[in-house]
C-alpha cells in the first residue's frame, strides 16, 4: 500500500532530563527521569503496571504538570522552570488506553476534528488519505459506537497523526484487545509510524510488544528509568538483576569472578570485559543452558556438565523449558529445542553453552 | 460538601419552600429584617412573573444538575484530553467535546422541570401569577367551562412536553460506558472565589433563607404559645396513613405491569406501562379535576366524592410512575436462569413469589414505594381538591394556615413536612441511589 501520509518533515527528538512528576502531595511517581528519544525513532517505555511509564508519558503530552525538570520537543523547551505550553500547542499526537473516540462524531469528523483552519477541500483529502494509512476507508460515515476495539484504536491513530503532529505517544493502546488482534496491530502501527516517520514514544507491560517495536527500550521500575538501550542490549546486557529477570526469564547464579571468568555451579562462563572481580551474580538465559540425557555408560563422569534432575517439564512444540534441580540444590531453567530423552524425574547434565555473560557484584 | 448542599432543593416543595419565603418578607419575618439591617426597604409585595421564576428555578434546578453532573463524572476524562492534543482550546474542547456528550442529560433534565412547571400550582397560587393551575383552582366550581378548558390546554402542553422527551431520546449518540480511573480535581485559581459565590447564593436561596425563615417564625410561635404542637399530630398521622397506603396499593397495581412490561415484554404490558408513566406526565390538578368531575356526574360514584378511596385512585394515577422505574429493576434483579431453577425445585407460584422473587425485588420494591410516599407527602392540589372534608394532610395545613395568615402554624407545619420529605430524600436519593425515568 502506498500512501503520502509521510514522511513528516518535523520530526523531532524528544528529550526529558532530570523530570519529576507527582500528584498532589503525594511521593514523586516519575522520579528523576532523563530519556532521549532520536528524532523518527520509535522508543518504547517498558515496566510493569504503576511504574511510572504512563505518567512520564502524559508529561511529555503536556497532560501532566511536572514538579521539576525539563521536557524538550526538538530545540524547543515545552516545559520546565517558571515554563508550560500547554498540551494544544504542542504538537503531540496522543492515542490512549481506552479508545477515546468522540462518539458524536463520525469516523471522518473524528478525523477532521485537529485539522481546524485549513481548508475544506485540503481537509477532506486529508482525512481520505489517513483513512487509506489505516485501511478504513469505507468506515468513513460510521459512528465509532458501530466499531470493534482494534478499527477504534485505528481511527484514534489515524486523528492523532492528521495534524502532522512532530511527536505521537501511544499509551497501551492494545491492552484492551484480545491476543491474537494485538500482534495484528502492533505490526500494523509499527509499519504506519515509520511510514510517517514521526518520533513515537510507545508505553507498554509486554516484553514482547516492546521489542519487536521498539528501536530503543526504556525500561521503567518504581517511577526510575533503570536502563535505556536497544532490545538486544537490554536482553543481553541487562544493568541489573530486576531488569534481567523484567525482560526476560533468567538464572542468576552465585559465583566468584577472576581473569573474566566466573566459576560457578554450571563450570566456567566468560564473562563480558569490564567484568569485576569477586563474588558475583552471573546471568545465564535459559536458551544459554545445554541439557543432555544421562546414559548408563556416562555413570560416574561429569563431562558433559553438571548432574541433575528434572523437576519440570513444559513442551511448546518449538521447544520445551525444563526446570532442573541440580546437585547443590539450585534450580536452573532451560530451553532446549529438541526433548529427546528428557522426561519428568530424568537423570541429566546440564552445561553453559553461551558466550560473554553479565555479571553484577555482590555486597 | 457542595456535591450534597447543592441537591439538597430537591427535598423542598416548592409551595413549602415559597411559603417560607413569603414569611420571611412579612414585616417582623427573618428576612424582612435582614432587609432592614441593610438599611433597605423590605419589598412589600412579591408576586409576579419575576419571584415565581426565581423561586421556582432555585427549588427545581436540581432535577437538571443530578444528571448532567453524573454524566460529567461519567466521561472518560481521555476525550477531553485528546481534544487539547489535537489542538482544541479548554474553551474549543467544551464546546465541540463535553458539551454535545452531556447535552440529552441537559435537555432531559429540563424537560422534566418544565413538566413540573406545567403542573406547579401551589408557588404561583401563592404568588399570584396566573398560570393554567390557578385558573383551573379558582373556576372549578363556579365556572367549570373555564375549568374544562384551561385544564385541557394544561394536558395539551403536558402532551407536548413528553412528546418532546421521547423524541429526542436515543437521537443522540452519546457513549454511555463510564469512565476508567478517577477524575482529575481541577484548581480553580482566581476563579474559585466566584465559584463559591455562584453556589453559595444559589444554596442561600434555595435552602438557607427558607429554613431559617421558618425556623424564625416556627420558635417564635412554639415561645408564645400560639402554635400547639399537639395539632401538628392529626395531620402527620393522616399524611403517614395516605402515603403508606398509596404506596402499598400502587406497589400491588404497578408490580404486574413491571413483570409483564420487563419480563415478556408483551403489547398489554407495554400499553399498560405507558399509560402509568403518562399518569405522571398529567398535571396533578388536571388529574383531580377530572376524577371530581367523574364522580360527580356518574351516578354510581358520586358517593365517592371527596372521600378517601377517591384520593388514593388519584394518587396512583399521578405517582405510579414514580415507583414503575425501581419496580422493573426490582423485577429485573431475578435473572432468568433463577426462575427456571425455583420452578424445578417448587412447583407453587405464589409460594416462589413469596420465597424467591419477592425477596431478591425488596429493594426495587422499597425504594419504588418510598418515592411514592415522598411524592404522596409534597402533593397539593389533588390533596386539596379530593380530601375528605376536614381530612388534613401536613401540605393542605401548611396551605390553609398560610392562607389564614398564621405564618407560625404554617412555619411548624413546613417544618414537619421537610422533616419527613427530607428524610425520605435522604434514604431514596442519596443512599439508595434511585434512579427516575419520566
Amino acid at each position: 500500500m502506498t500512501s503520502d501520509a509521510g514522511p513528516i518533515k518535523t520530526a523531532v527528538a524528544i528529550e526529558t532530563s532530570a523530570l519529576i512528576v507527582a500528584y498532589g502531595r503525594a511521593d514523586a511517581v516519575v522520579c528523576d527521569v532523563s530519556l532521549h528519544a532520536r528524532a523518527g525513532s520509535i522508543t518504547v517505555l517498558l515496566g510493569p503496571s504503576g511504574c511510572g511509564k504512563t505518567t512520564l508519558l502524559r508529561a511529555i503530552a503536556g497532560l501532566e504538570r511536572p514538579r521539576s525538570g525539563t521536557v524538550r520537543l526538538g530545540n524547543e523547551l515545552v516545559s520546565g522552570p517558571d515554563l508550560w505550553v500547554p498540551p494544544q500547542r504542542r504538537s503531540v499526537g496522543m492515542v490512549f488506553q481506552d479508545p477515546s473516540l468522540f462518539p458524536h462524531l463520525t469516523v471522518a469528523s473524528n478525523i477532521a476534528f485537529g485539522l481546524r483552519g485549513t481548508e475544506r477541500a485540503q481537509r477532506e483529502a486529508r482525512v481520505t488519505e489517513l483513512l487509506e494509512l489505516v485501511e478504513m476507508r469505507e468506515f468513513a460515515d460510521r459512528l465509532p459506537g458501530t466499531l470493534s476495539g482494534g478499527q477504534q484504536q485505528r481511527i484514534a491513530l489515524a486523528r492523532s497523526l492528521a495534524p502532522e503532529p512532530a511527536v505521537l505517544l501511544l499509551d497501551e493502546p492494545f491492552s484492551a484487545l484480545d491476543a491474537n488482534l494485538r500482534t495484528q496491530l502492533r505490526g500494523d502501527v509499527a509499519r504506519i509510524v515509520r511510514e510517517v516517520g514521526v518520533t513515537t514514544v510507545f508505553v507498554t507491560h509486554d516484553q514482547d510488544e516492546a521489542f519487536v517495536m521498539g528501536d530503543t527500550v526504556g525500561v521503567m521500575h518504581e517511577g526510575r528509568l533503570r536502563q535505556l538501550g536497544a532490545p538486544d542490549e537490554l536482553y543481553t546486557r541487562p544493568a541489573d538483576r530486576w531488569v534481567a529477570e523484567f525482560v526476560g526469564e533468567a538464572n542468576v547464579l552465585a559465583a566468584t569472578s577472576a581473569d573474566g571468568f566466573a566459576g560457578t555451579v554450571l563450570g566456567r562462563v566468560p564473562l563480558v570485559a569490564t567484568a569485576a572481580s569477586g563474588r558475583v551474580a552471573v546471568l545465564v538465559r535459559p536458551e544459554d543452558v545445554t541439557v543432555s540425557a544421562v546414559t548408563v555408560s556416562d555413570k560416574g563422569t561429569n563431562d558433559k556438565g553438571t548432574p541433575g534432575v528434572v523437576e519440570h517439564l513444559d513442551f511448546f512444540g518449538h521447544d520445551t523449558r525444563l526446570a532442573i534441580r541440580l546437585v547443590d540444590g539450585t534450580l536452573v531453567v532451560a530451553r532446549m529445542r529438541s526433548r529427546e530423552g528428557l522426561h519428568h524425574g530424568a537423570q541429566v547434565a546440564v552445561a553453559y553453552a553461551g558466550g560473554s555473560a553479565v555479571s553484577w557484584p555482590v555486597a | 460538601m457542595w456535591r450534597l448542599l447543592l441537591v439538597l432543593p430537591i427535598a423542598l416543595p416548592s409551595f413549602v419552600g415559597t411559603t417560607a419565603i413569603l414569611a420571611g418578607f412579612t414585616p417582623g419575618g427573618l428576612l424582612a429584617s435582614l432587609w432592614e439591617t441593610f438599611g433597605a426597604e423590605p419589598p412589600r409585595r412579591i408576586r409576579g412573573l419575576f419571584p415565581a421564576w426565581l423561586l421556582l428555578t432555585v427549588f427545581s434546578y436540581p432535577f437538571v444538575l443530578l444528571p448532567v453532573s453524573a454524566r460529567l463524572r461519567a466521561l472518560r476524562p481521555s476525550l477531553d484530553e485528546s481534544a487539547r492534543l489535537l489542538g482544541a482550546s479548554p474553551i474549543e474542547t467544551f464546546m465541540r467535546v463535553t458539551l454535545p456528550q452531556i447535552r440529552a442529560a441537559i435537555v432531559g433534565g429540563t424537560l422534566i422541570v418544565a413538566l413540573y412547571m406545567l403542573s406547579e400550582f401551589g408557588a404561583v397560587q401563592l404568588l399570584g401569577f396566573d398560570t393554567l393551575t390557578r385558573v383551573i383552582y379558582a373556576t372549578r366550581q363556579v365556572d367549570r367551562a373555564t375549568s374544562f378548558m384551561a385544564a385541557a390546554m394544561l394536558f395539551a402542553a403536558s402532551l407536548a412536553v413528553v412528546a418532546i422527551v421521547r423524541a429526542g431520546h436515543g437521537r443522540v449518540a452519546s457513549d454511555e460506558r463510564a469512565g476508567t480511573g478517577p477524575t482529575k480535581v481541577v484548581r480553580l485559581g482566581w476563579a474559585a472565589p466566584f465559584a463559591l459565590l455562584a453556589c453559595g447564593g444559589v444554596v442561600a436561596l434555595g435552602i438557607g433563607a427558607p429554613i431559617s425563615s421558618l425556623i424564625t417564625w416556627a420558635s417564635r410561635g412554639i415561645r408564645d404559645g400560639r402554635v400547639q404542637l399537639d395539632d401538628l399530630l392529626t395531620p402527620i398521622q393522616n399524611t403517614a396513613q395516605v402515603a403508606v397506603i398509596t404506596a402499598l396499593i400502587t406497589l400491588i397495581v404497578v408490580l404486574p405491569v413491571a413483570i409483564s412490561a420487563t419480563r415478556h415484554r408483551d403489547f398489554a404490558g407495554r400499553v399498560a406501562s405507558v399509560a402509568i408513566v403518562s399518569g405522571f406526565a398529567l398535571p396533578a390538578i388536571v388529574i383531580a379535576l377530572s376524577i371530581a368531575v367523574l364522580a360527580l356526574n356518574t351516578p354510581a360514584l358520586d358517593r365517592f366524592y371527596q372521600t378517601m378511596p377517591l384520593l388514593l385512585v388519584a394518587y396512583v394515577v399521578h405517582f405510579g410512575s414514580q415507583a414503575l422505574g425501581s419496580v422493573e429493576q426490582g423485577v429485573r434483579a431475578v435473572s432468568p436462569a433463577l426462575l427456571d431453577s425455583s420452578r424445578l425445585l417448587e412447583p407453587s407460584w405464589w409460594r416462589r413469589l413469596a420465597r424467591v422473587e419477592l425477596p431478591l425485588m425488596r429493594n426495587g420494591l422499597v425504594a419504588g414505594g418510598g418515592l411514592v410516599m415522598l411524592a404522596v407527602v409534597k402533593e397539593l392540589p389533588a390533596t386539596l381538591l379530593l380530601a375528605p372534608i376536614g381530612f388534613r394532610t401536613l401540605a393542605t395545613d401548611v396551605w390553609a394556615s398560610f392562607e389564614e395568615g398564621f405564618l407560625a402554624d404554617a412555619a411548624v407545619g413546613s417544618l414537619a413536612l421537610l422533616a419527613v420529605s427530607g428524610a425520605l430524600s435522604w434514604l431514596l436519593v442519596f443512599r439508595g441511589g434511585v434512579t427516575r425515568d419520566v
